[in-house]
């Protein structure tokens, strides 16, 4: 298949990326409109996973009328999370090796190193569906480090090196000056919900009693 | 090629009932179809029953309708009545694979499905490819019960429709009347997940009796009193459980489990040569232990009698 100079189709990418022929995914960047199947890649992939976690919705007794729509919310915030983690991770990259690479570039990689998780609704099964997603995410980041050296031609050492800085930075932003933004984030949730969200839902559930 | 279609197709099924399992409890607890109870009604004429000891049968997973359950496990229950003291109720009317106790026969959108397939159970001796659908659904009910996200949800629902129908047969709660189950097959797991919570509610020790049972290491075991496992040394499918529930297996020694067999709450009796259902089951009345002239049913319900008797003289 040729891809750099013809566009793509979502299932050709898909196909490609299962391939695990580095060769053939790497001529994907060039495919013309990859950047938007990376981004529906992604958008399909964190929807999938947000089913498989939907435990959550029906702890916090979310009614069926407003479900997909929170669905939808959750999967749209949770892709805006994931892109701001993605210019963390260019910045960091950029400021350390200041290779002149694209943001553009990084969102690809990204979107594209999500495929897996496009099964992530298998996690809603029962008993297996945890092993299942936790697998499926630890593929997912282990394409993200391989995409990162592939794409900004850094060792597998410093493209590990600037994932774990990039996560350390934006969890510290999170739990400070990031404060109002997650307060705000969970008010959305609330509101379409129609209930606040308890993200532990375990703490909502019925408990054993003590001995 | 047709055959490896065929195969794509039940996987594919198979994929779909997985992810479909948890869907009923799950919108029940969300209240999709109404508020679910947070209080057991007691029942208006309800009168305290003299009974010394209540027994909760919990069938294996190829029940679809607790009225009437497959031969010959009605025989079986039969004959355990008769051998326990006049003072014991045997409750058998429970469905245990639906949190709202609906059986697959009842309201359902599929029961005319579930309906056609109990029947062609019914009136086979051996288990039909076909009707093995009910199996498989009631199989993923046992997996629920045995997640951990799911089960506090499943397993507290479950206990509250057993509390339920303890009330509807008298038991007072409080009154300390021992309660212990008999779980067959998946319904062994659904007892001890649920057990824990009837035993709050009902404020008494309860204990799990496991027929063939294929059960996790629920966190419910420590908080039972004790539990006795009856294995077949030819059960290919209580053997499941081991293999498939990490946490029975030795290596995880802190599991709930291994906890319980160390304290020896969890104890084992082999039946010689019995197997998981069919022909030479536990409660096969056809297949005989020639030196003793006794049918394996019989065998079967004497150790449960006397393992009930106990029970109740320890309690």
């Amino acid at each position: 298949m040729e891809l750099s100079s013809t566009p793509v189709t979502f299932f050709d990418v898909i196909t490609v990326m299962f391939s695990r022929d580095q060769e053939t995914i790497m001529a994907l960047f060039d495919a013309p409109n990859i950047l938007p199947i990376a981004l529906q890649i992604l958008f399909f992939a964190l929807l999938s996973e947000t089913v498989g976690q939907s435990i959550i919705l029906f702890a916090n007794r979310v009614r069926w009328r407003r479900f997909s729509l929170s669905l939808l919310m959750n999967t749209t915030l949770y892709l805006l999370s994931v892109l701001a983690y993605g210019f963390t991770l260019w910045v960091v990259v950029e400021l350390r090796y200041d290779l002149q690479q694209p943001f553009r570039q990084i969102v690809i990689m990204i979107g594209l190193a999500h495929t897996p998780l496009l099964f992530g609704f298998l996690g809603f099964m029962p008993y297996l569906g945890m092993p299942i997603v936790r697998f499926l995410q630890i593929y997912m980041v282990i394409l993200v480090w391989l995409g990162l050296r592939a794409v900004f031609e850094i060792p597998l050492v410093n493209a590990l090196a600037a994932i774990v800085f990039t996560v350390i930075f934006v969890e510290a932003l999170r739990r400070t000056i990031g404060r109002p933004v997650v307060a705000r984030i969970s008010q959305m949730k609330a509101t379409v919900a129609g209930t606040p969200i308890v993200e532990n839902y375990r703490t909502l559930l019925p408990r054993l009693p003590k001995e | 090629m047709e055959l490896l279609v065929l195969i794509e197709i039940a996987v594919l099924w198979l994929i779909i009932m997985a992810f479909m399992a948890p869907l009923e409890s799950l919108s029940w607890y969300a209240g999709w179809f109404g508020d679910p109870p947070d209080v057991i009604p007691r029942p208006e004429d309800f009168e305290p029953s003299t009974a010394e000891h209540f027994v909760v049968y919990l069938t294996g997973i190829s029940g679809a309708d607790p009225h009437n359950l497959l031969p010959p496990e009605p025989e079986f229950i039969e004959r355990l009545r008769a051998a326990l003291p006049e003072d014991t109720v045997v409750i058998d009317d429970i469905f245990p694979y639906s949190v709202n106790n609906q059986s697959l026969t009842g309201q359902r959108v599929f029961a005319w499905l579930w309906r056609r397939l109990y029947k062609i159970q019914m009136n086979t001796k051996h288990i039909s490819p076909v009707a093995f659908l009910i199996n498989i659904r009631n199989l993923f009910q046992v997996a629920v019960s045995a997640d951990n996200r799911y089960a506090p949800i499943y397993n507290q629902s479950m206990a509250s429709f057993i509390c339920g129908h303890l009330l509807r047969y008298g038991y007072l709660p409080g009154s300390n009347v021992p309660i212990t189950f008999i779980g067959y097959s998946g319904g062994g797991q659904i007892s001890v997940g649920a057990a824990p919570f009837v035993s709050a509610e009902m404020k008494t020790r309860v204990s799990v009796i496991s027929l063939g049972g294929v059960m996790s290491a629920a966190p419910g075991l420590d908080h039972i009193e004790r539990m006795v496992h009856i294995y077949g040394t030819r059960d290919k499918v209580q053997d499941l459980g081991v293999y498939f529930f990490a946490g029975r297996w030795r290596v995880f020694a802190s599991s709930s489990w291994n906890r319980a067999r160390r304290s020896g709450r969890i104890q084992a009796i082999g039946m010689p040569g019995m197997t998981h259902t069919g022909k030479n089951s536990y409660m096969d009345p056809d297949a005989y232990y020639e030196k003793r002239h006794i049918s394996y049913q019989e065998r079967t319900v004497g150790i449960v009698a006397m393992l009930l008797r106990r029970i109740r003289a320890a309690h």
